[in-house]
């Protein structure tokens, strides 16, 4: 169903966030079915990007007038009484003029005169004396916060947020650390009572405490990160790795930058920077390669005192771009360090399913010389464009064709997307039919589409009915704004991840599986990857939207699964039944946030119900994949 | 205070001379709006956001020159000289900028578009610019799609943005809303 098109401003107001949220999920429902306003909104954003970068690129009005200027403004400060503007005395303009000039040629003068290869030596100079500045501040027992981010920036756009909070006396030999996400729930924790015990929690591995094995081999960044594959989990998971295989000493982020370098000073590279917030610091940076991944450490250090204040890892490979973002922040609450391990730690929500040991790629059996079997065929297709991820919500299907054949058919963003598809199915025996939307708009006469000019039911603001919410967020609306946005977005990205799931379960499991033992693993690595998915943002979407929906859903509510729950006997049916519950996750949510009757309390009920519902649906799957492996290995 | 005139002294001061047609007149409105700035801050007064507020400043002083010399009489001698300042000004022009692109750019906004423009590019939202300005958030939304739009079909090719001329040639100033 289409509704009336989006004008320019609800589009432009859209992107900068600055639609009322009751409107938001319709401009994006109309979005995602109407190629014109796609096609009208990327050319808004190719001029926001054009008038930017012209600004950027702008060095109106000159050095010269700058710094005179700059002069007059510190002469009216410092002489509040002096008339702004032209009328103050010639002498002070002179004075002025003179001090530009000579703050002009001390400039050239030091320009010319730098040594052309300066820039190695001082790199690995600024990097030691980070070093010894962290080093300095780490005397005695401390405790260390960094906020970690980690960021998939391609194929498409997913961030987690956690916390670490460090404890350490190196002069006793314990040492503690806690790894939680944003909302407070637990990932990963190590105890260090003695030199003798040391204990680790992480809940991808065991469900409770148990006693630390560390590796038998020195654990490096580069050889943690530096394989072909990487998803944001093994990111992170790389992380606790680190966190449980280095030294008992608090954490400090040059190391990771030392380690990368590894005594290659030419590998560094430095530059200075500005922040956003006008403060000026030194970037440093070393990157490794190995075939077509690349792994960056970048360390942001304040010149003056040369601590670092961000360390950045940026992991680029064929078909992802991952960043870490490790940031040290001032200590909040000081709080007495636990080095003995709690008797038993219960993890909040079922353990994820654990990654591959391994790049799924290796244990997939190699294809046959001539593809012939039409169902492999068609799967290799699938999975091509499941590990550039346009299998999820792009507008790209595999079609049968009559006699026999299988094409690839779709529209995508724009024309690098379509590259990318293109080369990823380049090695496949699909006939590809893939237009980038202007291309597809191009193609399409003015009356082709049959746009209904009729409104759709009209949203009015339920802030009447959302009252116990606006009370969570203190009657700020903004606050409300962005949690109902976060809301859908994670909602629709379930749909996604399960619209893809039963996709493939419909296709291949419905008719019984296929014969060939290529295909059947590439489709449960790509149905595994998918559960995997589903669970982690499942996870994500609980710890953040849980905490409001509960405080408005009244004192004494305890969430519960829903009796409709079918429990499903076969993958096929299972694939249906989780996507049908993500549907009504999602539909909750959109009746939560839009116009109805219904008071908030019972709405913010159902949508907890469906969450712990589709969480059952899926532990049960979870669990179903983890036997298969199991029984294959 | 100093990362802020670093920042944002260059944009201001290609609003006031363009909005201004002087250069000079320009540079003057901007020191005069820093130091205004400063004085406020130094007196303990509430700024909100400096760059909207220092906008702000020069906006007034602009609309008091054009009352002042629309009350003297004859041609406003500064406002005319308003778009392409390289014919007009001669020697006193900083040579290279009239014809740049970001000049180009906002030679087709009306005064008030481009300061919702410069205020957005500065990350301000809406509502604030709206405060800053004096109107309406939904005024904000359509000056900026406006704006935004008028860009787009310039590059486009459909519309080309020329100052306007009075009948003695002489460029008629962009009006102040």
């Amino acid at each position: 169903m289409f509704q009336s098109h989006s004008s320019d401003e609800s589009l432009i107001a859209w992107l900068d966030g600055e639609t009322p949220f009751y409107r938001r999920a319709l401009v994006r429902s109309h979005l995602a079915v109407c190629w014109k306003c796609r096609l009208r909104l990327s050319r808004i954003e190719e001029q926001i990007l054009d008038v930017t970068r012209a600004v950027k690129e702008d060095t109106f009005p000159g050095a010269q007038r700058t710094v005179s200027a700059r002069l007059r403004f510190l002469e009216q400060a410092s002489f509040p009484g002096t008339p702004a503007g032209r009328a103050r005395p010639a002498w002070g303009r002179r004075l002025g003029w003179v001090a530009a000039c000579l703050v002009l040629i001390a400039g050239g003068l030091w320009v010319s005169r730098r040594p052309a290869a300066a820039p190695v030596p001082v790199a690995g100079q600024l990097m030691r004396q980070a070093e010894r500045a962290e080093a300095a501040l780490m005397q005695g027992a401390v405790q260390q916060e960094f906020r970690v981010l980690a960021r998939q920036l391609e194929p498409r756009e997913i961030s987690i947020e956690s916390r670490l909070e460090v404890w350490s006396d190196p002069g006793q030999d314990k040492f503690a650390s806690r790894l939680s996400r944003s909302g407070g729930a637990l990932c990963h924790a190590l105890w260090r009572p003695s030199s003798d015990r040391s204990f680790v929690y992480n809940p991808a591995r065991h469900d409770a405490v148990v006693r630390l094995r560390r590796e038998e081999a020195h654990i490096r960044w580069p050889d943690l990160l530096l394989r072909e594959g990487l998803t944001l989990e093994a990111l992170e998971a790389s992380l606790m790795t680190w966190l449980e295989n280095r030294p008992w000493r608090p954490v400090t982020l040059s190391s990771g930058l030392a380690l990368a370098a590894a005594g290659e000073d030419e590998s560094l590279q430095v530059e200075t920077a500005r922040s956003a917030a006008g403060d000026q610091f030194v970037r440093l940076s070393a990157w490794k390669r190995s075939g077509a991944v690349a792994v960056g450490f970048i360390l942001e250090v304040e010149p003056r005192t040369s601590l670092p204040r961000l360390q950045r890892i940026r992991y680029e490979s064929t078909s992802r771009t991952l960043e870490l973002w490790i940031i040290p922040e001032p200590v909040q609450a000081p709080r007495p360090a636990v080095y003995e391990p709690p008797p038993a730690v219960r993890a909040a929500w079922p353990p994820p399913l654990p990654l591959h040991p391994e790049p799924p790629e290796s244990r997939i059996p190699p294809a046959p010389p001539a593809v012939v079997d039409a169902a492999l065929a068609e799967i290799e297709i699938h999975y091509a464009l499941h590990r550039i991820g346009a299998c999820l919500g792009e507008a790209v299907e595999v079609v049968r064709q009559p006699g026999g054949g299988l094409e690839v058919r779709g529209v995508v963003v724009d024309a690098p997307r379509k590259q990318q598809v293109l080369a990823a199915l380049a090695g496949t025996a699909a006939v590809v039919d893939i237009k980038s939307v202007e291309e597809a708009v191009g193609s399409l006469g003015h009356n082709t589409l049959r746009v209904s000019r009729a409104r759709p039911a009209s949203a009015r603001p339920r802030k009447d009915t959302l009252a116990p919410l606006y009370d969570y967020f203190s009657r700020d609306e903004a606050a409300l704004d962005r949690f109902a946005g976060n809301a859908l977005s994670r909602g629709q990205d379930l749909i996604f991840e399960a619209q893809a799931l039963r996709r493939l379960a419909g296709a291949f499991l419905s008719r019984g599986e296929p014969s060939s033992t290529r295909a059947r693993r590439l489709l449960e690595v790509m149905m595994y990857d998918h559960l995997r998915d589903l669970q982690a943002k499942l996870e994500d979407a609980w710890q953040s939207i849980k905490p409001p929906l509960a405080a408005a859903s009244g004192p004494g509510f305890v969430p519960a699964a829903e009796t409709g729950y079918s429990t499903a006997r076969t993958a096929a049916e299972e694939a249906e039944e989780i996507f049908r519950l993500s549907r009504l996750l999602n539909e909750r949510l959109e009746a939560l946030f839009e116009s109805g009757d219904r008071p908030a309390r019972d709405l913010t009920r159902d949508v907890l119900n469906a969450f712990l519902t589709l969480q059952h649906a899926l532990s049960a799957a979870s669990a179903r994949a983890l036997t298969a492996e199991a029984a294959r290995d | 205070m100093s990362a802020l005139f670093g920042d944002w002294y260059a944009p201001l001061l290609r609003y006031a001379w363009r909005a201004s047609g002087s250069l000079e007149t320009g540079e003057d409105l901007v020191q005069e709006a820093f130091a205004e700035l400063y004085r406020a801050l130094v007196e303990g007064k509430r700024v909100q956001d400096p760059r909207a507020w220092t906008l702000c400043v020069v906006r007034r002083r602009l609309v008091d020159l054009q009352r002042k010399q629309s009350r003297c009489g004859g041609p406003l001698q500064f406002l005319s000289e308003i778009g392409e300042v390289a014919d007009n000004r001669g020697a006193a022009a900083p040579a290279g900028w009239e014809g740049d692109r970001l000049s180009r750019l906002l030679r087709l906004l009306s005064a008030r578009e481009e300061e919702v423009l410069l205020l957005r590019i500065e990350g301000l939202r809406y509502r604030q610019i709206a405060a800053a300005l004096g109107i309406s958030a939904n005024s904000v939304k359509t000056l900026l799609a406006r704006g935004i739009r008028k860009m787009r079909q310039a590059s486009a090719g459909g519309h080309q943005d020329r100052p306007r001329r009075d009948q003695d040639g002489d460029i008629v100033p962009k009006p102040l809303q």
